[in-house]
């Protein structure tokens, strides 16, 4: 698979964006600073995707997941440790929550968290690009990440682009993760674009 | 006839396609445009070139903006410091401005922010 | 345009369920279904054409501005939860609160514009079936949390009560109770049932107490049944046999209870060997200060009344011959008195002092070294034996071999001490090769006031010996010697080198 570094890396400034904005969301309904890290996009293969370091931290994880499809594909999610969905609810809300005890509203309630900041990083990106894209509604999982992925996969692809940036609610020692994976088959169209609107060819 | 000699801007992010699209809209506009991709050598290039103007990325590998900040308040630098940052927190905006930031501006680049911003800041040197 | 009109109609939207109101990017109101009337109470009429944000003023605000505005860029669905937006519109219920709402605002294109579909569902059930739900969770967690607490303490206290099982003095049994108020099989029993019976727990936890007993009960056990179903309680005695064959007297104290929903019996076992050798030694004794204060009481006023006649008779009498006659016999008849009362001086010792564990041969050598016994040769062969006694065993022995020097004539050359058994009994024989016992006088040999010269005489042997439940007999044959048995009942001696017993 051949992704320049300068591909990589307007997919990172794009994300970004994405994260940045999805940061001062999260600022205002939690009144909290979000402390962002430098986002990491690297290409890889998708049967390597569950033998990521950063993905597997915590075998039991929360997500929220957003599928996207159209000139490309691919899934874009948030991601908790398992304690801090809960710890993130608590704090929204002003409930004190058992560990683990997500019910229907609760899980609506992370549902828009996910929303909010997985709308955020697809409207930057479709923002810059000009694209249209077709979504799914958000949808809560929980498990390992080979759980949360599923039957996500689309096509019959072998290399996908993960990017992934860490933030932390500073106040609720939250840790959470934007992970965006985009299909292969999309990866060329996606590049195609970010070249149209770089100046750089993929 | 009298050259006009136009400002200089020091533009230091990591992303060469921020670097590339900044360095586009502002040369586009006249200014003499030179560029680092981290922290450290910008902070050597804040001296070694003297720019009129310095516009900092925020997330950086190695010494990012905040600190960046505080090294040139530290070092005496007095070359303002336009911060150009996804992150569209108002307390990241506090924080900078705190740090002597002359202005915060969000990412993606929009002209009509950028050049407004860029042309208060040189000014407000100017008059200095 | 088309598109428009079939929103403005609101036709088909107004057969759902759920509240629908359609707004093109400038917040315009293109489509307000009959929900949304029935929930606002306001009219189609005068919703369409407006700007939303007239109707409801709050939706300027970033929280929500902002995320339709990325609707209308193209950006995905955006969902409004029902915690954090529970009430979307305003939508009273009819008995009073609001609707719950959960609210989505998708992009639509038709016809070339951009739409926002606010599809808002009626969410009151699921927020009231969750609020239950909660509840009845917190309850359940409450509950499970004090149950915890409760076993745990439990845990303390069955921990707790096993120590004061194991530590206690006495042994304790648990065993079932049948029906006929007889004891079933151990349930359990502590450390001290165990190194008082020479069994281990899981021996024992096999058996039932009846398996135990080897001696009669105190009352029949029928009735000792009875008495624990009908009161709860018994406290009786009996004797149990330990694992190697020894048996141990025993005191119960039964008592009726329900463990784990289980009718058992706890027992209190108590090994009551020495208050039983204390008891037979304070019966004996009793039995001996009875015999002082009748029978030496009566003597001496004999000897008393003796005394008064001779002194009469003397008074009488003027030849010197018959009056130094009757001083002979005051003279006589004072040494009885005196050795009447040195003999209650020393029958008052006896049963005193409580019995003590003492090593035979031991006890033979102390007397030996007292003792002047020229060209007689006294042998010991006890070995390492121990008898239960009264201090007072030493004066038997010193009394058996006092008598044999004192008594064995010319021909006595050596004293012999050995132990044989008889039975489960200890034989302890302290024999001579002197004259022996005349047959006439074997018959009062332990008569009180026989053997007059010899210490404290056979009769307070005997009475020294019967306090820890040991016999004395004379079986030797006159003209060969003289020979006394001294029988000691099981469990009243030990040691490891009794002949002809196989013992621990």
């Amino acid at each position: 698979m051949n992704v320049t570094g300068e591909s990589v890396d307007a997919i990172r400034e794009l994300i970004n964006i994405g994260v940045g904005r999805a940061a001062g969301l999260l600022n205002d309904m939690t009144g909290t600073h979000i402390r962002l890290e430098v986002p990491e996009v690297r290409v890889l293969r998708y049967t390597d995707l569950p033998r990521e370091d950063r993905l597997v931290d915590g075998s039991r994880l929360s997500a929220v997941t957003l599928m996207f499809r159209g000139p490309f594909s691919g899934m874009s999610m948030l991601l908790f440790p398992d304690k801090s969905a809960a710890v993130l609810i608590a704090a929204l809300t002003g409930e004190k929550i058992e560990e683990g005890d997500l019910d229907a509203l609760r899980i609506e309630t992370l549902n828009e968290v996910g929303n909010i900041v997985n709308n955020a990083v697809m409207g930057s990106i479709t923002n810059v690009l000009g694209e249209r894209l077709v979504y799914s509604m958000p949808e809560f999982r929980e498990g390992s990440i080979t759980d949360i992925m599923g039957e996500s996969r689309s096509g019959a692809y072998d290399w996908v682009i993960l990017a992934v940036s860490q933030f932390t609610i500073e106040d609720l020692w939250v840790v959470g993760n934007i992970l965006m994976i985009f299909e292969i088959g999309a990866l060329d169209r996606l590049l195609e674009k970010i070249g149209a609107v770089t100046g750089t060819s993929p | 006839m009298r050259e006009v000699v136009m400002p200089k801007i020091l533009v230091i992010d990591d992303s060469g396609f921020q670097r590339k699209v900044l360095s586009s809209v502002l040369a586009g506009e006249g200014y003499q445009v030179v560029t680092a991709e981290d922290g450290e050598v910008g902070f050597e290039m804040a001296h070694s070139e003297a720019p009129d103007l310095i516009i900092c990325d925020l997330l950086m590998p190695g010494i990012d903006g905040y600190t960046f900040l505080k090294m040139a308040r530290e070092g005496g630098l007095d070359t303002p410091v336009l911060v150009f940052t996804s992150d569209i927190q108002k307390s990241t905006r506090d924080i900078c401005m705190g740090l002597g930031a002359f202005d915060v501006l969000n990412k993606p680049v929009q002209k009509e922010s950028l050049v407004p911003a860029v042309e208060r800041a040189i000014r407000s040197r100017e008059r200095v | 345009m088309n598109a428009v009109s079939s929103f403005t109609q609101c036709g088909n939207l107004d057969i759902l369920p759920a509240g629908v109101i359609v707004i093109r990017p400038d917040y315009t109101v293109v489509c307000w279904n009959r929900t949304i009337e029935e929930w606002t109470g306001i009219p189609r009429v005068d919703a369409v054409g407006r700007d939303l944000r007239e109707i409801f003023p709050y939706l300027e605000e970033k929280r929500y501005a902002l995320r339709i505005q990325q609707v209308f860029e193209g950006g995905p669905a955006a969902l409004f939860s029902t915690q954090f937006h529970p009430h979307f519109i305003p939508a009273p219920l009819p008995g009073g609160g609001s609707r719950f709402q959960r609210t989505t605002v998708h992009p639509l294109s038709e016809g070339g514009e951009t739409y926002a579909f606010i599809f808002i569902d009626d969410v009151t059930e699921l927020v009231v079936q969750v609020r239950a739900y909660r509840e009845m969770r917190d309850r359940a967690l409450r509950e499970i949390d004090e149950r915890k607490q409760k076993e745990a303490a439990l845990e303390e206290s069955e921990a707790w009560f096993r120590e004061i099982f194991d530590s206690v003095n006495d042994a304790i049994h648990i065993h079932e109770l049948r029906e006929d108020g007889l004891p079933g099989r151990f349930i359990d029993v502590n450390a001290v049932a165990s190194r008082m019976l020479g069994y281990g727990r899981e021996e024992l936890l096999v058996m039932t107490p009846l398996d135990l007993v080897c001696g009669e009960h105190s009352r029949p056990l029928e009735q000792i049944g009875r008495e624990i179903l009908e009161t709860g309680q018994a406290i009786f005695e009996t004797e149990h046999r330990k694992k190697g064959g020894d048996s141990v007297p025993v005191e119960i104290h039964a008592h009726r209870a329900t463990i784990r929903e289980n009718d058992v019996v706890v027992s209190i076992v108590r090994d009551i060997s020495q208050r039983r050798r204390s008891e037979e030694a304070l019966a004996a004794a009793n039995r001996k200060l009875n015999l002082l204060s009748t029978i030496t009481r009566h003597d001496i006023l004999n000897q008393v009344m003796a005394l008064k006649i001779i002194a009469d008779l003397l008074e009488m009498e003027r030849d010197p011959a018959v009056m130094a006659g009757y001083i002979e016999k005051m003279r006589f008849v004072t040494d009885t008195i005196e050795e009447q009362v040195n003999f209650t001086r020393d029958y008052q010792e006896i049963g005193v002092r409580d019995a003590t564990w003492q090593n035979i041969a031991e006890t033979v050598r102390k007397v030996t070294e007292g003792l002047s016994h020229p060209g007689v040769g006294i042998v010991t062969a006890t070995g390492d034996i121990e008898v239960f006694a009264d201090p007072l065993f030493e004066k038997v022995i010193y009394n058996l071999l006092d008598n044999a020097l004192r008594y064995g004539g010319p021909s006595l050359s050596g004293i012999r001490v050995s132990l044989a058994t008889e039975g489960d009994r200890l034989l302890i024989a302290v024999e001579d090769d002197g004259a022996g016992i005349p047959a006439a006088d074997k018959k009062n040999l332990f008569q009180r006031g026989f053997g007059k010269h010899s210490g404290l005489g056979l009769f307070l042997s005997r009475e020294i010996l019967a306090i820890t439940g040991m016999a004395i007999r004379e079986t030797g044959e006159p003209g060969r010697g003289a020979r006394f048995e001294i029988l000691v009942p099981a469990g009243k001696f030990r040691g490891n080198s009794v002949p002809g017993v196989t013992r621990e």
